[in-house]
């Protein structure tokens, strides 16, 4: 649905995308993560048919955003960031003018459903201008998705929305991803988590990362994963680990394999401990069992998936000191 | 069209919804008013000037003042054209659309047209006026309204142009206040410097001043409208590709 292929914008002598080379196959919700100033919204310029490239292509479906700029226009239904608003106008006759613009035949029913799936049916005559910024934000949806362009490209689309805004947000993004290829781009990383099924990470217009989300999510893992555990020890034990906690764990996980003590803080006779495990399954059971073994008293165990917060962060801060690898695909 | 249409019709809520639209007109009739009253007092008291020239003659040509509303009030009515999209990143939206940029445009050129046809409408009483005390010249006055508009055309969309490049609706006024005085206007005067035949000829033929004056007593000829239509393609072609070109930069 969207091929970049080697896509760079220049704004005078600064390069805000960098040779960027990537799909999104159709039927994808894709996140488009990166933190602010990174090209994902000079990106989402380039392919909504905004600005032109410096050099390279962007194609959605089989058309060019330059050569066949109208008919790739007509695949999307793009929301800029923080939308941008006509204020005098009211909502509904704001929406029937862009579906009108868009070439939507039956406007009232496009309009109706529009309202309805971004949730703003009861504003339907209030003046644009004088939304909140959610509401805008939500407007910017059903302008998005009125004329059911089967790409949808937003950029930030939950900025300014409230907690339960946001959770209806992603609960619409879900649906519509059953009818669309959405590519969305955004700095909060659990959206991504919540609603995409691919990710592109981009840092200072290069590729940092691409692929699903599991699979980018396992990718800096390097097979270990983070384990932290509460422990009550024995009252005859308590002196011994509120002298060196870490030390009296260190000494407790003795001789298991690929176990790591990262640290063990001793407060109000309860040890909360972090360690590093290697993969294998039975390095936590051997881990529990050990503790269990020792009278350790095991309150809490928790296990950590890697976090893509995680993985943002240290692509993003180890791009900062070495070139990024560059991943050809999302797909 | 259909997409031009829907543009034109965007425009005329965000022009009339505006409080600038009736600031511009008010003012436009406050100055025109004044003018016209000016021209009704000095007939009224120098019948031997109604000979050929009767109060509406003198308040479409014959003085600088006509000018000076074109001058002024053109720039008034599209200032706001492109210069808001930009500034409050509707442009973003509207660009994105699938419209071609010349749709947008002709919407915008039409919709600013439509405001400026609207300052000019209540002048239609001035006539009404004058035909209570004397014989109105209908030829004349259509000629007199005819140019206006076509005037008013070449103006409105070098205002567009001024528009699409500037970055504030004060800007865009004075830019394209200063493309009509120093380029369209002054450029005539050179019909009174230079004394050569050839000069003085082509001087003439872009020589507002002298337009005005001859649409006020009915003579429109072909070669103005050719001038100041071509002047309108220029600059509406112009303005199209200034639209491209400020998303390049």
């Amino acid at each position: 649905m969207i091929d970049v292929d080697k896509l760079t914008r220049r704004f005078g002598a600064r390069t805000a995308v960098d040779e960027l080379t990537f799909t999104v196959p159709r039927g994808q919700i894709v996140g488009f993560l990166g933190p602010n100033g990174a090209g994902k919204s000079t990106t989402l310029k380039v392919l909504s048919g905004f600005l032109p490239p410096t050099s390279g292509t962007a194609r959605i479906g089989d058309h060019d955003v330059v050569e066949a700029s109208l008919e790739a226009r007509r695949l999307i239904g793009y929301m800029p960031e923080s939308f941008p608003v006509y204020p005098e106008m009211r909502v509904d006759e704001y929406l029937r003018f862009r579906a009108e613009i868009k070439g939507v035949r039956d406007r009232k029913a496009a309009v109706a459903r529009a309202m309805e799936l971004a949730d703003i049916t009861d504003v339907s005559r209030r003046l644009v201008g004088e939304l909140s910024k959610g509401y805008k934000q939500r407007v910017g949806l059903a302008d998005a998705v009125v004329a059911k362009a089967p790409l949808l490209i937003l950029d930030e689309p939950t900025e300014g929305l409230d907690p339960n805004q946001i959770l209806r947000f992603r609960e619409v993004i879900q649906a519509l991803g059953k009818e669309h290829t959405i590519f969305l781009s955004t700095h909060i990383l659990s959206e991504v988590e919540a609603v995409c099924s691919h990710v592109i990470i981009i840092h200072k217009g290069k590729i940092a990362t691409a692929g699903p989300l599991d699979a980018v999510r396992a990718e800096l893992s390097g097979g270990a994963r983070e384990v932290s555990l509460v422990l009550a020890p024995k009252a005859s034990a308590r002196d011994a680990w509120a002298a060196d906690a870490p030390k009296a764990m260190r000494d407790a996980v003795e001789g298991l394999d690929g176990v790591t003590v990262v640290r063990a803080i001793m407060a109000d006779a309860v040890v909360r401990v972090e360690v590093k495990v290697s993969s294998e399954a039975d390095a936590v059971e051997a881990l529990v069992a050990r503790c269990v073994g020792a009278s350790l008293g095991v309150r809490e165990v928790t296990p950590h998936g890697r976090s893509l917060e995680n993985v943002f962060h240290e692509l993003t801060t180890r791009a900062a000191e070495h070139p990024p690898t560059q991943k050809e695909s999302a797909a | 069209m259909r997409a031009a249409w829907a543009i034109y019709k965007r425009e005329l809520v965000g022009t009339f919804c505006s409080p600038l639209a009736y600031a511009v007109m008010v003012s436009f009739l406050l100055f025109n008013g004044v003018v016209f009253y000016f021209f009704m007092d000095l007939v009224a008291s120098n019948p031997s000037l109604s000979g050929t020239r009767g109060p509406l003659q003198l308040f479409f040509g014959s003085t600088i003042l006509s000018v000076l509303t074109l001058m002024i009030f053109c720039p008034a009515t599209t200032m706001r054209a492109f210069a808001e999209e930009w500034r409050s990143r509707t442009a973003e939206t509207l660009l994105t659309a699938p419209v071609t940029d010349l749709q947008v445009v002709l919407a915008k050129f039409m919709g600013s047209m439509t405001l400026y046809a609207a300052l000019w409408v209540p002048t239609l009483l001035y006539a009404l006026v004058v035909r209570r005390y004397g014989a109105v010249d209908w030829g004349a006055l259509s000629a007199a309204y005819a140019g206006v508009m076509l005037v008013g055309g070449a103006f409105v969309s070098i205002g567009l142009l001024a528009s699409s490049l500037a970055a504030s609706q004060v800007t865009a006024f004075v830019t394209s206040f200063g493309v009509i005085g120093g380029a369209m206007f002054a450029l005539g005067l050179g019909r009174y410097v230079f004394t050569e035949e050839s000069q003085l000829r082509f001087f003439s033929y872009v020589n507002l001043w002298e337009h005005m004056e001859h649409f006020a007593v009915g003579m429109m000829d072909s070669r103005q409208v050719v001038y100041y239509g071509s002047v309108v393609v220029l600059a509406l072609s112009l303005t199209v590709r200034a639209l491209a070109a400020r998303r390049e930069a």
